[in-house]
């Protein structure tokens, strides 16, 4: 039981560390997706994903940008773009953007 | 005496982590996106990094497949891939050989999408279009799954590593059953 508040206060510590934007979030561990504002093109023929990476806040690299994963994959016309959020006792984070379009 | 107790207790967080971190192990998205579009569904292997035998390089590709009726390329996924180098920048590609088990294929349709440089790496972006009977070749055999880069006067050997196996086993269910 110790150990468990232990654990607590130390991801409650922690999780203002490591931090991601999300519509939710969890104190020890978060794994989420969730929608963007879709555009008026329906059609979604490819995919191109971007990610960003934080350890304890300390570090954080990346390029998460809508222009960054659309590039990867080539995209010119989007129709929608989808958020993941991964994130463990605020200790190492990620954040992924999920663009779709032609 | 204080000094166990904080080495027990490092444990414990330890262990709950691993298996915090095991969690998503059990969940497809972690390996794929299946979205689904009026007439048709598109499928996202999302993408594998692996390392080439040569030092410094590593291989990033990931695949989109759509069973859009009336599509030219229905019959053939996409692989979009990353070649990271700390040397040379590597900007174009002759051909790709996959090796699955006894079987190898070859595409030789890979076009350039853009070259960048990331600190002290060289990360060039390349789309090439596989047969889907290809793909689900390599993926069915990810155990013995070599990608063999040709560049210019350059080969990068790239065997499929253990999370390269993992996803090819999670996307193949999904692909079969189209």
């Amino acid at each position: 039981m110790k150990n468990f508040i232990i654990l607590f206060a130390l991801a409650g510590l922690l999780s203002g560390c490591a931090f991601t934007a999300a519509p939710v979030s969890g104190l020890i561990y978060t794994d989420l997706q969730y929608g963007g504002v879709p555009t008026s093109n329906p059609v979604a023929t490819k995919v191109g994903t971007a990610e960003v990476t934080s350890i304890l806040g300390i570090v954080a690299t990346g390029n998460a940008s809508i222009n960054e994963a659309a590039q990867k994959a080539n995209i010119s016309q989007i129709s929608h773009v989808d958020y993941e959020v991964k994130s463990i006792l605020g200790i190492y984070a990620t954040w992924t953007i999920y663009v779709y379009g032609e | 005496m204080y000094t166990k107790i904080m080495f027990r207790r490092a444990g414990f967080g330890l262990l709950l982590l691993l298996f915090l971190q095991g969690l998503p192990a059990q969940s497809s998205g972690k390996f794929i996106k299946q979205v689904e579009q009026d007439s048709f569904t598109l499928y996202f292997a999302l993408p594998v990094s692996m390392k080439a035998e040569e030092a410094r390089v590593k291989f990033e590709p990931d695949f989109t497949y759509h069973d859009y009726e009336g599509a030219p390329g229905r019959d053939q996924v996409t692989m979009n891939f990353s070649l990271f180098t700390k040397e040379d920048p590597v900007k174009q590609i002759e051909r790709i050989e996959f090796q699955a088990g006894q079987e190898s294929f070859t595409t030789k349709n890979v076009s350039f999408l853009y070259l960048e440089k990331n600190g002290r790496k060289w990360h060039t972006r390349f789309s090439a279009l596989v047969p889907v009977s290809a793909y689900r070749a390599v993926l069915e055999k990810a155990e013995s799954t070599v990608f063999e880069i040709h560049a210019e006067k350059r080969t990068f050997i790239v065997p499929g590593n253990r999370k390269w196996r993992k996803s090819a086993g999670i996307v193949a269910e999904y692909l079969t059953n189209q």
